[in-house]
């Protein structure tokens, strides 16, 4: 097994990036294909099957689109490729409410749902839409189909973004992808630095915050935890979450880098979003874009949306059709982003949660343009923005906090017990003998821990400001060689000594390599 | 050419937001015409494909800030109107 966050994973690349620098034209390409498919086998091992199965799928499909465009096939390629993905991601679910049942109904003595073992391939998620996306753009005539399969195959597999994205298109990559990439000294460094900050937030930060979030939210039925406590945890999810993904992105994106290719960015510091809707454009950007692209503009470009469009029109009036068809839209684009990260229930509410609040803001848009040219003095003030994007991060950290909780029902339950224990001790919880704030390595959290976390997220925001007005890097390589070295080599010794991984020397595994 | 291209866009504006006083210029953007949201983008850049016999790339329709930078790709693009 090869994770990102694995001394093999850098071995592997290590020997990648020699070779394929030995490489001249072609062959640099074919190697990254060899490599992928290796990388997938060593990661996934049979399931390798079915990243060639789709991309033959794929190429199949777009290579009759170019002179046919027939619906029917079309919809017969999503049903085939989708149908692939539900079965294997979802027959685990669809055995297991099976099983459940059963057993409500007492057709089995016991639930049977433990022996249902399932294991999701890797990536499937993200390779599968991909190439959707790549089928769609054919479809669309957006460019011609790709006559060798086997650079379409390359595009599928790329593996740097196997496990996690971020989501390409086929016209972005394969621009970079078949090209030779002379070796610039430029792109290792600018890559390794990459990777190290990205080692840096996942296995400095996020795995701890992993800890403290996971002990604070399990054993809550126990009610083990003051209010103060919980607040701790739920305003801590989404930052896990964010420390944890844009982490990987960072190693993935720098990985990539170091081949001499450019891939899209997946966050563009989310958290200084000043509303829902802006938040969205800048986290998990390839995924919201995917969407954009794909459910919203096929939606609206539909005939019955054009239908309804016209109708709508003549009883409440050009804005009021346009902010429906927007607002139905809007939803399908939620429950797509529910759907595509799991069918249990709590994926698809977390979905028409964002979805009502984006509809709310569709809405009342009118409006809020009013406010804003009336009170210009208010809205340009820093308070005003300040105020914004805590409310942004409020909203988020709701979202974030019922995606790490099992189910919706106990996240409720969960919050219900804020108010039981309140603030009668914020670090006091009596059953458990912990009564200082030192006493909370009971928790199986060191009060280092805590530090750390704190030095890492002060560092992180730091880094961020700095690097919004200049690449940080750009500003590394302006320095004086000898204080950039000793930069790096600390940077280096922190994660490797403050590195929370495992004595194998592989973290676990990362939050979104799931869906 | 370039006027031509202005010719076509400003009927495919006035025919979308139905209304024939529209005229637009390379500096004009989605502020400047109350009703042109997420929504009109896309029927106007379904309308200005068709008009022209063009495709724009999923980026490109994203990415257009005004007017000019349409005419632009279209010009790129070598249409003949």
């Amino acid at each position: 097994m090869i994770s990102l966050v694995s001394i093999y994973f850098l071995i592997f690349l290590g020997i990648v990036t020699l070779v394929y620098y030995l490489l001249r034209g072609n062959a640099q390409w074919v190697w990254l294909l060899v490599s992928s498919l290796g990388f997938y086998a060593l990661a996934s091992g049979g399931f390798l099957v079915f990243v060639l199965v789709e991309a033959l799928l794929i190429f199949a499909f777009t290579k009759v689109f170019e002179t046919k465009k027939s619906k029917g096939l079309f919809i017969l390629e999503l049903v085939l490729i989708f149908g692939i993905v539900v079965v294997l991601k979802y027959a685990g679910w669809f055995g297991q409410g099976f099983a459940s049942l059963l057993g409500q109904l007492n057709f089995a003595g016991k639930t049977a749902g433990s022996s249902l073992n399932y294991i999701v391939p890797l990536g499937i998620s993200y390779y599968s839409i991909s190439g959707i996306s790549y089928s769609i753009d054919v479809f669309r005539d957006k460019y011609p189909a790709e006559n060798n399969f086997a650079k379409v195959l390359t595009f599928i597999s790329f593996f740097p973004v196997l496990t996690q994205g971020p989501i390409n298109r086929y016209d972005e990559l394969s621009k970079q992808l078949f090209t030779y990439h002379k070796f610039q000294y430029e792109n290792l460094t600018y890559g390794i630095l990459r990777m190290i900050w990205g080692f840096f937030k996942k296995l400095v930060v996020a795995e701890r915050l992993s800890a403290v979030v996971g002990t604070l939210t399990t054993g809550w039925q126990e009610n083990l935890y003051s209010g103060g406590w919980i607040v701790l945890a739920v305003a801590l999810c989404s930052l896990n979450l964010y420390m944890d993904f844009s982490g990987c992105m960072d190693i993935v994106l720098g990985a990539a880098e170091i081949l001499g290719i450019r891939l899209p960015e997946n966050f563009d510091h989310p958290y200084l979003s000043k509303s829902i809707p802006e938040f969205w454009r800048r986290w998990h950007i390839t995924l919201g874009a995917w969407l954009r692209d794909y459910v919203m503009y096929s939606f609206i470009t539909s005939k019955p949306a054009k239908l309804l469009n016209k109708k709508a029109k003549d009883k409440i009036g050009r804005k009021g059709a346009s902010v429906l068809v927007t607002c139905i839209g809007v939803l399908l684009v939620w429950i797509v982003y529910g759907v595509w990260h799991g069918l249990e229930m709590k994926y698809i509410i977390s979905g028409l949660y964002y979805a009502l609040i984006i509809i709310v803001a569709t809405v009342l848009d009118g409006p809020i343009k009013k406010f804003d040219s009336r009170f210009p003095k208010l809205v340009a003030s820093k308070a005003y923005g300040v105020f914004c994007a805590a409310r942004t991060y409020f909203l988020a950290m709701i979202g974030a906090f019922f995606f790490f909780m099992p189910t919706i029902k106990e996240g409720m339950a969960y919050l219900g017990n804020i108010f039981k224990k309140p603030v009668q001790g914020l670090i006091s919880i009596p059953e458990t003998g912990i009564e200082k704030v030192t006493d909370i390595k009971l928790l199986g959290v060191d009060l280092l821990d805590f530090v750390v976390i704190l030095l890492g997220v002060i560092l992180w925001i730091v880094l961020a400001t700095l690097h919004k007005k200049k690449d940080i890097r750009d500003r590394l390589s302006d320095m004086n060689i000898v204080l950039r070295w000793l930069i790096l080599l600390v940077m280096l010794l922190v994660v490797i000594i403050v590195g929370n991984y495992g004595g194998n020397l592989e973290a676990g595994s990362f939050i979104y390599q799931g869906f | 050419m370039e006027e031509k291209i202005y010719d076509a866009l400003n009927e495919i504006f006035q025919d979308i937001f139905d209304d024939d006083e529209i005229v637009v210029e390379a500096s004009t953007t989605s502020d400047d015409i109350e009703d042109w949201d997420s929504l009109e983008h896309i029927n106007l850049v379904v309308a200005i494909e068709k008009r022209f016999g063009l495709k724009f790339s999923m980026v490109e329709v994203n990415g257009m800030k005004d007017v000019g930078e349409m005419v632009e790709i279209i010009k790129a693009r070598g249409t003949t109107i």
